[in-house]
């Protein structure tokens, strides 16, 4: 594998008043990886997503999304630029039909109406919701609304997918077919993927590096491997084994 | 879904050509003016509702309808000039207003967004008393429709209305009317998908005060007599009322509920100073006793699911 890089995270830092959410935090996100970030709750992890996807200013440091910076650009030019967030909660429009939902996706970035409505079918047909386009979202179970949180931040078509806990509440099956939509999309679109998710399991299986944070401060960095045995992760994060 | 679609289509044409047609037997009397009043305060209610797709009630509508029809005003009695000049000046006016207010105070939403628009309306008021140029506090008067007009203006304001509402509807039903809803929904995800959500606010209320202008100029032609009075919030909230008792979950609440309420409030005027108190009955009946207005009523009577949507949040 190529090791351009992405994304460049370079000592961030993110205050809210007296406290400091993140501190002098350094990563990077390669092209057509899945990086993970992990660490026990409070550990800054969405207040770096937020920074990263323009929702917060950083108080110092600097983002760089293709060697440009965009630590001072709000979420729609990030956008743009290529690098598209879901949400942990509140993450897709409840009252309107999934087509829509995904629709709402298209309109800054495509301007062609036929395009548009390729666009919405081939992003429905990747992640399993062709059987629902018409069904309101809100709806829907618990399961399809997390893919079609997906599915919004997917159809802009980014270089680089934020995905905020996409697995929570999912059972072991949907799991299973999240991660494996979650493949395909990084090789037939050659994207890469930048997780924010607790469920170890999954996140050792799909992750190509990973990403620890505690305290709002970096504490390791490397392959699933060597995470899951680095001394420092255990004791703040995993657990000793009994 | 093509041939429904279709026929609702020729439905909607046909009824069209049938008010047309009616409104030319308005004459000139009582049956005009109330022609007038129908159509005008069924487009006022639509232009209130085209802002609610974005969740914001706004009360600055009263303003930019005052404007539009000081500003035909001006144009037809001051400076001689042809009416459709002073429609389509009225409109542009009301526009170019609606983008400077806009910009400046959309970035607020919800209860805030309703009290600087409603604070908005009462300083333009005020602005009106104090200009000798605009009568001042006695208004303009002797602001009559064209000769050519006068005696079609009822069909020529029906005709503006109807090309108005069928220009909202389109809109609506765009994707842009789509990202519109989509921002009372949930502007945060709008955002994150490139959207830049403040402007697309202020385009729909420029759009919404585009139509006010209409309504404003139509209005003042129509009363002949221009008065500040007649632009105070008052307007804004039995715009409210219209949208409220008709439903706000489709285009046709503005109609059925503008034309109810119109109609009712001519018995209302016997009632003298408690003809206000008319219209806060009926915003207070609509909303306990008819969620989404006579629309609701009528998708409940024809079997249709209701619509989740259009509650403005707050």
């Amino acid at each position: 594998m190529t090791t351009e890089i992405l994304l460049k995270v370079e000592k961030l830092t993110r205050r809210f008043g007296g406290l400091t959410a993140v501190s002098n935090l350094s990563f990077d996100v390669q092209k057509g990886e899945i990086l993970g970030l992990i660490g026990p709750n409070g550990a800054g992890k969405s207040t770096t997503f937020n920074c990263v996807s323009g929702f917060y200013p950083a108080s110092e440091g600097r983002i760089e999304f293709l060697g440009e910076d965009i630590s001072k650009m709000n979420t729609a030019q990030v956008c743009h630029k290529g690098l598209v967030r879901t949400f942990q909660h509140d993450s897709l429009l409840t009252d309107m039909t999934v087509y829509d939902n995904i629709l709402i996706a298209t309109f800054s970035t495509i301007s062609v109406k036929n395009e548009r409505v390729r666009r919405v079918h081939e992003t429905a047909e990747i992640l399993n919701l062709s059987d629902h386009l018409q069904e309101i979202a809100g709806n829907l179970p618990h399961g399809l609304q997390r893919m079609v949180s997906i599915a919004i931040a997917f159809a802009t078509r980014p270089k680089l997918l934020c995905l905020d806990e996409p697995l929570t509440g999912l059972n072991q099956t949907e799991v299973g077919g999240a991660l494996a939509i979650f493949r395909r999309i990084r090789d037939e679109f050659k994207l890469s993927i930048l997780l924010v998710e607790h469920n170890m399991k999954a996140v050792m299986e799909i992750c190509d590096r990973i990403v620890v944070l505690d305290h709002g401060i970096f504490l390791a960095a490397g392959s699933p491997l060597e995470i899951k045995q680095n001394p420092a992760v255990i004791s703040a994060y995993l657990g000793k084994r009994a | 879904m093509g041939n429904a679609r279709g026929s609702t289509t020729l439905y909607v044409a046909l009824l069209s050509l049938l008010v047309l047609g009616g409104s030319l037997f308005a004459g000139t009397g009582f049956a005009a003016s109330l022609v007038i009043w129908v159509a005008i305060n069924i487009l006022l209610a639509a232009s209130f509702r085209f802002v609610q797709l974005i969740g914001e009630l706004n009360f600055a509508i009263a303003g930019f309808v005052g404007v539009g029809a000081y500003v035909a005003g001006v144009c037809t009695t001051k400076l001689g000039l042809p009416f459709v000049v002073a429609l389509v000046s009225a409109a542009l006016a009301a526009t170019l207003l609606s983008l400077i207010v806009g910009y400046i105070t959309l970035r607020t939403k919800g209860p805030y967004f309703m009290l600087i628009s409603f604070a908005f309306t009462e300083v333009l008021r005020m602005v009106y008393t104090q200009i000798d140029y605009i009568g001042s506090n006695s208004g303009m008067l002797g602001v009559f429709p064209p000769v050519l007009l006068t005696d079609y203006y009822p069909t020529f304001v029906v005709a503006v209305v109807l090309l108005s509402l069928i220009v909202l509807y389109k809109i609506e039903q765009s994707d842009f009317g789509k990202v519109l809803v989509a921002i009372r929904n949930n502007d945060a995800i709008v955002q994150t998908v490139g959207i830049n959500v403040h402007l697309t606010k202020v385009s729909c209320l420029a759009i919404s005060s585009f139509i006010a202008g209409i309504c404003g100029a139509l209005l003042a032609h129509a009363n002949n007599v221009i008065s500040p009075d007649d632009f105070s919030f008052l307007l804004a909230v039995y715009t409210l009322a219209y949208i409220k008792v008709g439903g706000e979950s489709h285009i046709a609440g503005p109609i059925l509920g503008a034309s109810v309420l119109t109609l009712l409030a001519q018995v209302a005027m016997g009632f003298g100073p408690f003809e206000h108190i008319f219209y806060g009955a009926a915003i207070v009946i609509a909303v306990l006793l008819m969620p989404d207005g006579l629309v609701g009523i009528i998708r409940k009577f024809l079997g249709l699911p209701p619509k989740p949507q259009a509650a403005a949040k707050h």
